[in-house]
């Protein structure tokens, strides 16, 4: 019963993730430049889904795309924040970008192998992520007057920081318990698919949201 | 054994993933009550300022009318009065000097005031020289009156270029708290010191006059303008006041593009 809702579960969050790209390449003019990373961000996530459909169907291990997809979110994130922020990139965060990143490469190559679970990567750059989101919540309750028509970031932001703190637990045992006991229980997993529906049903109304704005209102 | 140590490791990540959802859940529901009250309280503020600019054009509509009425209009009849007296004489040619010079004198008084009148809706001085020299030049004309010392200190390193729709702001502001200075607080001196960077102007008002109490006068339309101004330059002022004890305001202005 719960791995048939893990798949009606996940089979929506997919439909839903794909109306969302749609959407975003269809009426692409109608939104800015601040909105590229999460395009891309959504089309990484829809090939990943894709490909590990066929390592599935192939009975291959499909773990090494989770390790190359969470480098493509950390800095398709990082990109996304940083450019909300409105913030100049500095030296040093140049540097700690290309740091995060080797540490993200070094972790796959040494430490968790590309074919286990890269828990420790995926639950710092999620650490980050969340970081990143509640930063952005600060920022704005403190600039609210010099930022204008966000109404759609604030949403998609929501959607990051939602899923991103509330799947984190799921992600930072899902190692251990993987040797431990040789899995997590069923429920996260059932868990984790509704959090990622809900990701993307947050998703696709932030940018109906927007399209609602830009493109009905005139 | 093992099934009971698993159990109470899920169970512990349960707890932690709830906890962890319910953060989120919270920031994310605090932000957006918080960023809806502001948002009502922005179209508020916004209907107050709209309602504020709109009663101020009406007065200063009304005033323009007056004085139109009062000066050139009533000079122009006085000039038609005139020309019709000549046609009215058997022997114009007699009284002929006499009238021109009287109409001569009444047109000239017309050009003054018009040029007046023009000079009080947009002074050329803040079109061609700017901010500062248009503060300068009105407090010189004011200190011309004798009854009035207006002093203006300016800043020596400050910048002197600002955008159009601050710098007619600030006139405007000036303005109104130079006639609510000599017209109700009859105040004899009358400082306004300004400094500032390419990001914020300070400017401090002080006057010696008789003041006012400021609950009553809150809603007054001078203050309501001046709070008008200052809120569409996304900047922000106070002022302090008593009975007798004179009048202060200090504004910091956000001119950065």
């Amino acid at each position: 019963m719960t791995s048939e809702w893990i798949e009606c579960v996940s089979n929506g969050a997919l439909f839903i993730l794909i109306i969302s790209i749609v959407n975003l390449y269809w009426h692409k003019r109608f939104f800015d430049k601040s909105f590229s990373p999460i395009r891309w961000l959504l089309t990484v996530n829809l090939l990943v889904e894709g490909a590990c459909y066929v390592c599935f169907n192939h009975g291959t291990n499909n773990l090494p795309l989770l390790h190359l997809f969470t480098i493509v979110e950390f800095n398709l994130l990082t990109f996304y924040f940083l450019q909300l922020s409105q913030f100049r990139v500095k030296r040093s965060f140049q540097i700690y970008i290309v740091l995060a990143n080797l540490a993200l490469v070094f972790n796959s190559a040494f430490i968790q192998s590309i074919f286990s679970f890269n828990s420790f990567s995926k639950s710092i750059v999620q650490l980050i992520i969340i970081f990143m989101s509640l930063h952005y919540f600060i920022n704005k309750k403190k600039n609210r007057s010099k930022q204008k028509d966000s109404q759609s970031h604030n949403m998609i932001v929501s959607a990051i920081l939602f899923y991103y703190a509330s799947s984190l637990v799921i992600f930072m045992f899902s190692d251990f318990a993987l040797q431990a006991f040789g899995g997590l229980h069923l429920g996260f997993w059932t868990i984790n698919a509704f959090l990622n529906f809900i990701f993307q049903l947050l998703i696709l109304f932030a940018i109906w949201k927007r399209l609602k704005v830009t493109k009905y209102s005139f | 054994m093992e099934e009971i140590e698993s159990n109470e490791i899920f169970l512990l990540m349960g707890i932690g993933l709830i906890a962890l959802l319910s953060l989120a859940i919270g920031v994310i529901l605090i932000f957006f009550f918080s960023e809806k009250k502001y948002l009502s309280l922005e179209i508020s503020n916004q209907k107050d300022i709209l309602q504020t600019m709109l009663e101020t054009q009406e007065k200063e509509r009304n005033r323009l009318a007056k004085d139109l009425h009062d000066s050139i209009t009533s000079k122009l009849n006085i000039v038609f009065l005139y020309l019709q007296q000549l046609d009215q004489y058997p022997n114009p040619q007699a009284k002929y000097n006499q009238v021109i010079g009287i109409i001569k004198e009444t047109i000239n008084n017309s050009i003054s005031e018009s040029r007046r009148l023009a000079h009080d809706l947009l002074p050329p001085t803040l079109e061609e020289f700017g901010l500062l020299e248009a503060l300068k030049e009105a407090s010189f004309a004011l200190n011309a009156l004798d009854s009035v010392k207006v002093t203006v200190d300016i800043h020596p390193q400050m910048p002197t270029v600002f955008p159009k729709n601050i710098e007619l702001n600030i006139f405007r502001i000036f303005q109104e708290l130079l006639n609510n200075s000599m017209k109700h607080g009859h105040a004899q001196n009358i400082n306004l010191l300004i400094e500032g960077d390419d990001e914020i102007l300070k400017m401090t008002y002080i006057d010696d006059g008789r003041g006012f109490d400021a609950q009553e006068i809150k809603s007054g339309l001078g203050l309501k303008s001046i709070n008008s101004r200052v809120q569409l330059m996304n900047s922000k002022w106070s002022f302090h006041t008593n009975q007798g004890k004179g009048f202060k305001a200090d504004f910091e202005i956000n001119h950065s593009p």
